[in-house]
């Protein structure tokens, strides 16, 4: 690359908006010892592209944000918070004196809290998942898809699909958690099955997967189905189809 | 520069010099916690308002954040006062984590977001001194001298991460003709604002 041809490209090269190979191609040129005006021209775009970040109303992130760098940082400030202040011999008997008073209490308050912070965490995925499931219906191009169960299986599923988006989420429930064993979505089309993704209950027997966009971009699939497989999945279904949804052609 | 603690760089530190910020990254790069401490309270504010714009959700925009402040914490010292401002590096930096976290997002994903965030509504109490107000209204009048389509283009590159070939291929316009728009667009706004370049 010539220092024209980076003059060309330089706004485009300073946010990463050119096409691979021509980003390296101008990472490479600016690396050289003698230009034009290119690192000057590189400090211009800086500066419009930092405009359009300087036209947006600043937004004062939440208390813990900072709290969260401090400790990712090992900051002396954090660490010194959580050390005692007092002198030595004074701050260990008196450590050691509340060690043996709490010791119990602080176990059962930690597992207490790992137990409190396991279930947020997956009311948030729950939350997570009804948002998108909710987004996904609220699409105008999405269809619903039962899949039905088979031969007596317990289990429960739903597909949303928004091919036009090539958007898909799958929501199961009454799914039994087995020692080995994992629930495999497949994507059924022209005779091929394709693994779409493991269905991982959670302690409920709920569990959702996305099914990936690559997986949509040829058309609307013939069918979904579940079936159980060894713990992982399998590149083929190897067990019976539990459950199966036709989806309706457009 | 002494550090004072928080609320005194909450008042003051957005009327600090860029110099002052180019000193203080300087401390960073030595080690100096309270010097990161300090940048952010100046600074973050108008990174999350890029992160926010980016990702549209308020949680994974301030991990973006904390992202951002950890690797300026790890690489103030390849910081080059000579290529850009402080805040620039710092955004630029959160802007590429905030765009690698949308490009890992799943299709649905991306849906819920947009479903749940339409835009115009308000995310979070915006706060501001008047001197940026007065800034940021200076931009969005020379934003507003831009073609719907030179705003489009500029947007779509730098808040949804989008190369130019992919925003020819989302218009359907030629990629050169993408090219030159994002250029033009983006020497008219720098000469809107005084800066130079091409009306």
């Amino acid at each position: 690359m010539t220092c024209a041809e980076f003059l060309e490209v330089a706004e485009a090269f300073a946010i990463s908006a050119l096409d691979p190979e021509e980003q390296r191609a101008a990472e490479a040129h600016l690396a050289a010892a003698s230009h034009q005006d290119c690192p000057q021209a590189l400090a211009r775009a800086g500066r419009g592209w930092e405009a359009l970040a300087r036209s947006l109303p600043p937004i004062r992130p939440s208390a813990q944000v900072w709290a969260v760098i401090e400790s990712r940082i090992g900051s002396p400030r954090a660490a010194a918070r959580r050390r005692s202040s007092w002198p030595l011999g004074l701050a260990a008997a008196a450590g050691l004196l509340v060690a043996a008073l709490f010791y119990t209490r602080a176990t059962q308050e930690r597992g207490r809290a790992a137990a409190l912070s396991a279930q947020l965490e997956d009311l948030r995925a729950q939350v997570s998942g009804q948002r998108q499931a909710l987004a996904l219906l609220q699409s105008p191009t999405s269809i619903a898809v039962p899949l039905a169960p088979q031969s007596g299986a317990a289990e429960r599923a739903s597909a949303i699909l928004d091919l036009d988006h090539h958007a898909a989420l799958v929501m199961a429930s009454a799914l039994r958690l087995q020692a080995g064993r994992d629930y495999e979505l497949w994507v059924i089309r022209g005779g091929a099955k394709l693994p779409a993704g493991l269905l991982r209950a959670s302690a409920d027997g709920f569990a959702m997967v996305h099914i990936d966009e690559q997986l949509l971009r040829g058309g609307a699939p013939d069918a979904l189905a579940v079936t159980l497989e060894p713990n992982g999945g399998s590149p083929q279904p190897t067990g019976a189809i539990l459950l199966l949804g036709k989806v309706p052609k457009a | 520069m002494a550090y004072d603690g928080p609320v005194l760089e909450i008042l003051f530190g957005a009327l600090t010099s860029p110099d002052d910020d180019a000193e203080l990254v300087r401390r960073v790069a030595n080690g100096e916690a309270a010097a990161l401490r300090t940048l952010y309270e100046r600074l973050s504010p108008q990174i999350l308002a890029v992160t926010l714009r980016v990702l549209r959700d308020q949680r994974e925009a301030e991990e973006a954040v904390q992202d951002a402040f950890v690797e300026a914490w790890k690489r103030a010292g390849d910081f080059d006062r000579s290529r850009g401002s402080v805040v620039g590096w710092l955004v630029s930096i959160a802007r590429s984590r905030a765009i690698d976290r949308l490009r890992s997002r799943s299709a649905v994903e991306r849906l819920a977001v947009r479903a749940a965030a339409e835009p115009g509504e308000t995310f979070a109490p915006p706060i501001e001194l008047a001197e940026r107000r007065e800034e940021r209204t200076r931009i969005q009048a020379a934003l507003s001298q831009l073609t719907p389509a030179q705003r489009e283009a500029i947007e779509l590159a730098y808040f949804e991460g989008l190369t130019q070939r992919e925003i020819a291929l989302r218009a359907g316009e030629p990629l050169g003709t993408i090219k030159s728009r994002v250029r033009t667009a983006l020497q008219k706004l720098l000469s809107l604002l005084g800066e130079g370049g091409a009306p």
